[in-house]
């Protein structure tokens, strides 16, 4: 097994380009064949809400790109239980079809366990 | 190459050969696309071609190509879903020169 790679996904879809550099950089690892798992945490989690409208403000969905991960080979998502909550975000509104999410209670502890993590 | 003529059309290009504007694509763009790259579209290349268009609607961008082979496999069965079919249809790199030819951009995730 070779490094194991988690992404944090810790912002706003649309309030600055970090959303969409973090997927994208990690769409090209998978096309890459480096395994990725990623964690949604913080204002990220709002990332994976299917009811994203962005074409009022001329941006592309990152709704659909994250959409595109099981094609890719990413099929391990990890998203904050207690960011949910904060947020009031119930986890039958997060579903990405072929992927599986799990909810995380204490992120710290999964964090560790990975050699390599980037955070967006 | 910055400019491609389509039935007496101007159609604008990027430096590597993309449409510039996504909405200018139709079936004679692509053909003559294709002519650029020397390749004769048959019935198996717009059946990858009509996929392609389909993966951008649905996760707006282009594969690479480990998703596209992916992708293929998915609805066209094993048989095409492979790399070495692809590369025989739109070679040397089927993942660049199909979207190309697809009207699609370059994949952002492809070297």
């Amino acid at each position: 097994m070779g490094n194991q790679t988690l992404a944090l996904c810790r912002a706003a879809p649309y309030g600055s380009a970090l959303a969409r550099e973090g997927i994208e950089a990690v769409l090209a690892s998978a096309a890459m064949e480096q395994e990725v798992d990623l964690l949604f945490l913080g204002d990220g989690v709002f990332q994976l809400l299917d009811s994203q409208a962005p074409e009022a403000i001329e941006q592309k969905n990152l709704y659909r790109n994250l959409m595109a991960l099981p094609i890719f080979g990413v099929e391990q998502l990890y998203v904050c239980q207690h960011s949910l909550e904060q947020r009031g975000i119930h986890p039958d509104q997060i579903q990405i079809p072929g992927a599986e999410i799990s909810l995380v209670a204490k992120p710290g502890k999964l964090i560790a366990a990975y050699q390599c993590v980037l955070s967006f | 190459m910055s400019n491609l003529t389509v039935n007496g059309r101007e159609i604008p290009l990027d430096k590597e050969g993309y449409l510039q504007d996504l909405d200018d694509w139709s079936r004679d763009v692509a053909e003559e696309l294709a002519h650029a790259e020397k390749i004769e579209l048959t019935n198996a290349h717009w059946e990858v071609i009509e996929l392609l268009q389909e993966f951008y609607r649905q996760f707006e961008l282009s594969p690479a190509m480990r998703p596209l082979v992916k992708f293929i496999g998915q609805r066209l069965g094993l048989e095409k879903g492979r790399s070495i079919y692809l590369m025989q249809l739109f070679p040397p790199s089927p993942a660049k020169v199909a979207s190309k030819i697809a009207g699609l951009p370059k994949p952002t995730n492809c070297l």
